[in-house]
């Protein structure tokens, strides 16, 4: 009301739409950029760029301008306000594709896939010769996912604290894992030093791509899209166009890097904290990917020579235990790899990364917490009356979180399930269709069967890429948000008679008199007693 | 003529009496001959199945004798009846020699009921195991193999590498052996109600506790005490199978292979004798006998004991479980008839025999059967992918059914909802009901922690299955399909590998697997049917001594060294 009054002209109170507008700015500014590439590098483009970042814009800062973001912050708030805005993102950023003609109007379906696939760093791509599109254009796609990888809103907090779209919900339900852990007690501030770290290690992948003698625009693609664990490349071999152990190498610790959590990076670089929490799952991250790899070794001994195993056993295990997938060479093909190799690479799909990465996948800490749980069931059934507190690592976790986890884990694994179902029947077979899903949910990117690391996500039937659409969005939010955000929309973000007494009812932030007043009247229950 | 009520009372009671007292007498002879130096409930249990096993050995050497001729694939009589007699006899002699060195503990705890019937089912295992070695089914260096046969035999499932000339033939086994795995299955069935009775309470889940929330009480005793509860299961369990095989023998089934038959439908185990399984009869009414059978045989015992006790059908309909049940069934058919085209050779798309191909292969997978009326093969994908959430799924609980459980199915969703709802309102309290039963916290989470350990049990075993032989979704569906006791997998047989028959039903990849695939197949079977958390609770009571001796010997993790306390 306060600010309404203050900017003296009538605004809606509507946080989701308020915060899209601010993401697709953001997006706008991506696209100027990108436009400037296509300019220097003159391989065109540059004007279906531009144009696409003219209309962002001013969508973006109508959508923004006409609304105010709600004082109250609560989760139904922030799951709407982030889903919406996801979806806004992902439909602006099919503007280039389509002005540029590299995917056809008729095919406009595509280049949403593209978009979707591209924001949720999921690194499936439509495009089936990648070499041949210009540069301004593969530049932006790039971009998509590194906007993706730490997310869009996160990225708003930190650059724009004044648009007062913060929240610690908003930034928890968009950043990847269960917990959002503030290195700062101000939520802009640890925004800002989310995106500082981040861009710090794509400054520092894309020097060493460089040094290991790519192109600079390579080695600038590459890192957006190593740092966000998104997968994309800018060639249709992936990373073996460069045929370079030196590439593979930087790419691999770039993936494993920001695979792991960024709070841990944040503390070990500023030596803040001597025992960190997430040590533990740092180090089931660790062995999962190493666990792989010696996996992938011992089964594809029969099959590959020594060196190439190696090279393959490293690179996958580090690539999908990320859930980046960036290709090497095509696993898909049964006279390289063994049946059961591949069936390791799908358990990788499933889990993914650390909690507060930009990796996909169900997180290691969830799967700790049902490797825990499961086991605390076991040791239940045994000794009926036990009471045994989930301990991981150091810390024990909460019943309420450990079952917000497995909720999400059978949900997660319940859609995957469902997903593959929808995928076989709209004409996938059961290997490719059910991998796809598991791979869409996970974004990750290669599937099994038709859909390895060299074929494109044409492999798919084209009915059943909407499906993995949905599901790379369910995948990269970690599934509530996009469940609820039309429940949380009606509840949340209309004024309309209803929405005010849902808003009445719901959980609202207390003003600093009325806490008082409760204490107080509490105090006076108390001595009344 | 029917008896008047008192004397019909009076003749129930004496019927009561005796089997009281033969079950006394045999309890009282066993605790006469067990009376040796080692004091171990775990070693009797498992060598009195295994003692047990001798007279079934008997019996199928009788019918092999009798009938032999009629089923098996040699067309002759007694060819497997010398071996099962001596096989019989070596086991029997082996397990009462060992029985008498030992002795019956004072008390029994929970774990070890536990630990009992993990070991009671791999006596079972063993036995059969060497019933097949014995009269050659599998060849006598294949102890995988024979391993994997027993436990398909002794849960219920329809996976066998047993060959047959061509498709359409008979498998290539005597009467003796095909009458030992039918009655095998069934027995494994019998034994399941007694493990549902005495040993799931004790896990808390999965044994009577639910029915699908029509009451909150009434299933968990259908009799005052356990033996009657017992009792009143097994008897429903005979009378089904009966009329499964009367069934069989109306709708034109020879009266030998309809008895065989009849007993792996009811109990949900679904060997058959032809390579081609019930497809090979190619007749409607033997299709829909089946489809009933199997229907009922993953339908939960004592909501059936009730119904039909009280005269009560509406209590089917009243129960949550019952009802997912058959929308399942429903859903499923309508949506593999829709999916799966006549180009399949089903008949005409809305043709009455399209319709029952499709409600049999989906009533024979979620009862996890396994039978085949056509190889799952020729379904459609989308149809497969179906057919394959199914098995995951299984039959109602307290059912002959292996799989999931729908109860935990309709629990597990419930939770889900409960977690959104918690998304949105941080501190919602909230109970789960089904229908007028709430479910305790404590069911929610042994479901869940069931649940979590198969799937973490179902990956390694399908990369050790792709490691066998499989291709993907070989390896993947038949991990899930042994887990659930269904059997038969979704992979295409290469016709080329030697000893396929040519599109021999789905259990044709099986060929292609070696013994670490056989190994794994056998333990994932046992596991499914035993409820992985009561394995894990056995295998952590088998291996306590060893995480003893880690964590408090000499291998334990030091945190405070002497030094630093000072």
């Amino acid at each position: 009301m306060s600010t309404m009054a203050s900017l003296g002209e009538r605004r809606f109170e509507s946080t989701p739409v308020h915060v899209s507008g601010v993401a697709l700015l953001l997006v706008a500014a991506g696209m100027a950029v990108s436009a400037g590439v296509a300019l220097v590098d003159g391989g065109g483009g540059a004007l279906a760029l531009g144009t696409s970042a003219a209309i962002t814009a001013s969508v973006g800062s109508a959508m923004m301008g006409s609304t105010t973001a709600s004082d109250r912050s609560d989760s139904p708030l922030a799951f709407a306000a982030v889903a919406w805005a996801w979806l806004a993102v992902s439909i602006a950023g099919t503007m280039p594709y389509l002005f540029s003609g590299v995917i056809g109007w008729s095919e406009a379906d595509n280049a949403l896939f593209e978009s979707v696939s591209g924001f949720t760093c999921t690194g499936a791509t439509i495009l089936a010769d990648i070499d041949g599109v210009a540069h301004g254009i593969l530049f932006f796609r790039s971009m998509t996912q590194w906007f993706g990888g730490m997310g869009l809103i996160v990225l708003a907090v930190s650059v724009l604290p004044a648009l007062k779209v913060g929240g610690l919900e908003l930034i928890a339900n968009e950043a990847p894992g269960p917990t959002a852990d503030r290195f700062t007690p101000r939520i802009a501030a640890t925004a800002r030093r989310l995106w500082m770290l981040y861009s710090g290690f794509t400054v520092a992948v894309a020097l060493a791509l460089l040094a290991a003698g790519t192109s600079l625009f390579d080695a600038v693609a590459h890192a957006f899209t190593t740092v966000a664990t998104g997968g994309f490349s800018t060639h249709s071999a992936s990373i073996a166009y460069f045929d370079s152990v030196a590439v593979e190498l930087v790419v691999i610790v770039g993936m494993i890097m920001c695979g792991a959590s960024f709070s841990i990076h944040w503390h070990t670089i500023m030596r803040t904290r001597s025992k960190l929490r997430g040590y533990s799952e740092l180090r089931w991250y660790l062995s999962l990917i190493g666990g792989a790899a010696i996996a992938l070794l011992v089964l594809n001994s029969g099959k590959l020579d020594l060196g190439q195993n190696i090279r393959e056993a490293a690179f996958y295990a580090a690539s999908l235990g990320s859930n980046t997938g960036y290709g090497l060479t095509d696993y898909t093909h049964s006279q390289f790899w063994t049946p059961s190799a591949q069936l390791v690479l799908l358990t990788l799909f499933l889990v993914g990364g650390m909690t507060g990465s930009t990796a996909g996948g169900m997180k290691v800490l969830r799967l700790q917490i049902v490797a825990r749980y499961a086991v605390r069931e076991v040791i239940r059934a045994r000794h009926r009356r036990a009471v045994l507190p989930m301990r991981i690592g150091d810390t024990t976790v909460a019943e309420d979180v450990a079952a917000r986890a497995l909720g999400f884990v059978l949900l997660y694994l319940g859609l995957a399930l469902a997903g593959g179902v929808l995928m076989t029947a709209l004409g996938n077979d059961l290997e490719t269709g059910f991998s796809g899903a598991v791979s869409a949910i996970g974004t990750v990117g290669p599937a099994l069967g038709e859909a390895g690391p060299t074929s494109s996500a044409l492999a798919f039937e084209r009915a059943s890429r909407p499906v993995m659409m949905v599901l790379m969005l369910f995948g990269r939010l970690e599934v509530f948000p996009t469940m609820l955000m039309f429940v949380a929309a009606m509840r949340a973000g209309t004024r309309s008679r209803y929405g005010r007494q849902a808003a009445q009812r719901g959980p609202r932030r207390l003003t600093r008199r009325e806490t008082h007043a409760s204490t107080r009247g509490l105090k006076r229950q108390r001595a009344g007693e | 003529m029917t008896p008047r009520p008192a004397r019909r009372a009076r003749e129930r009671e004496r019927l009561r009496r005796l089997v009281v007292r033969a079950v006394r007498a045999g309890d009282g002879a066993l605790h006469r001959w067990a009376r040796g130096p080692y004091e171990s409930t775990l070693a009797v249990v498992a060598l009195v199945v295994l003692a047990a096993a001798a007279p079934v050995f008997a019996a199928c050497a009788v019918f092999d004798w009798l009938f032999g001729g009629r089923v098996g694939a040699s067309g002759e009589s007694g060819t497997d009846a010398v071996p099962l007699l001596i096989a019989g006899a070596a086991i029997a002699l082996f397990a009462l020699g060992l029985l008498r060195l030992c002795r019956f503990e004072r008390r029994i705890t929970e774990r070890q009921t536990l630990t009992a019937l993990v070991l009671g089912s791999f006596a079972a295992v063993a036995a059969i195991a060497v019933a097949h070695l014995a009269t050659g089914a599998v060849p006598p260096t294949a102890l995988a193999t024979a391993f994997a046969e027993a436990a398909a035999t002794v849960t219920g499932t329809n996976s066998t590498t047993i060959p047959a000339a061509d498709l359409g033939q008979k498998l290539d086994l005597g009467g003796g052996m095909l009458a030992l795995r039918a009655a095998g299955q069934w027995l494994g069935g019998a034994a399941f109600i007694v493990v549902l009775v005495r040993v799931l309470p004790h896990l808390g889940v999965g044994g009577l506790d639910s029915d699908g929330g029509v009451a909150t009480r009434s299933a968990r005793r259908l009799a005052p005490r356990r033996a009657g509860t017992m009792g009143r299961l097994l008897l429903l369990y005979a009378a089904l199978t009966v009329l499964v095989a009367v069934g069989y023998a109306l709708a034109g089934m020879p009266l030998t292979q309809s008895g065989l038959h009849a007993l792996t439908t009811a109990s949900t185990g679904g060997f058959s004798t032809y390579a081609d399984s019930l497809g090979h009869f190619d007749s409607a009414a033997i299709e829909w006998v089946a489809i009933f059978g199997m229907a009922a045989g993953g339908v939960s015992l004592p909501l059936m004991f009730l119904a039909i006790r009280r005269c009560d059908p509406a209590r089917f309909i009243r129960s949550y479980e019952f009802r997912l049940y058959v929308t399942l069934i429903v859903f499923a058919t309508v949506t593999v008839a829709l999916w799966t085209r006549d180009d399949f050779g089903f008949g005409h798309l809305f043709g009455l025999e399209h319709f029952r191909k499709s409600l049999f292969a989906v009533v024979s997978v979620i009862s996890t059967t396994g039978f085949e009326a056509a190889s799952f093969i020729e379904l459609s994908t989308g149809s497969q992918a179906i057919l394959m959430v199914l098995m995951l799924i299984g039959g109602m609980s307290a059912s002959m059914a292996g799989g999931f459980k729908v109860v935990r199915l309709l629990t597990l969703a419930s939770y889900i909802g409960r977690e959104l709802r918690r998304a949105i309102y941080p501190s919602l309290a909230e109970r789960l009901r089904l229908g007028r039963s709430t479910i305790s916290e404590t069911t929610i989470s042994r479901i869940v922690g069931e649940l979590l350990l198969a799937a973490l049990l179902l990956i390694p075993a399908a990369i050790l299955l792709g490691a066998s032989g499989l291709d993907i979704v070989g390896a993947l569906s038949y991990a899930v399909s042994a887990l659930s006791n269904v059997g038969p997998a979704l992979s295409y047989v290469d016709p080329d590998l030697p000893g396929v028959v040519p599109a021999v039903g789905s259990t044709g990849h099986l060929a292609a697997v070696n013994w670490i695939g056989h190994l794994t197949a056998g333990l994932l079977m046992l596991l499914g049917r035993m409820s992985v958390t009561a394995a894990a609770v056995a295998l952590s009571v088998a291996a306590y001594p060893l995480v003893a001796a880690v964590r408090h010997g000499r291998w334990r993790r030091r945190t405070h060294s002497p030094m630093s306390v000072r």
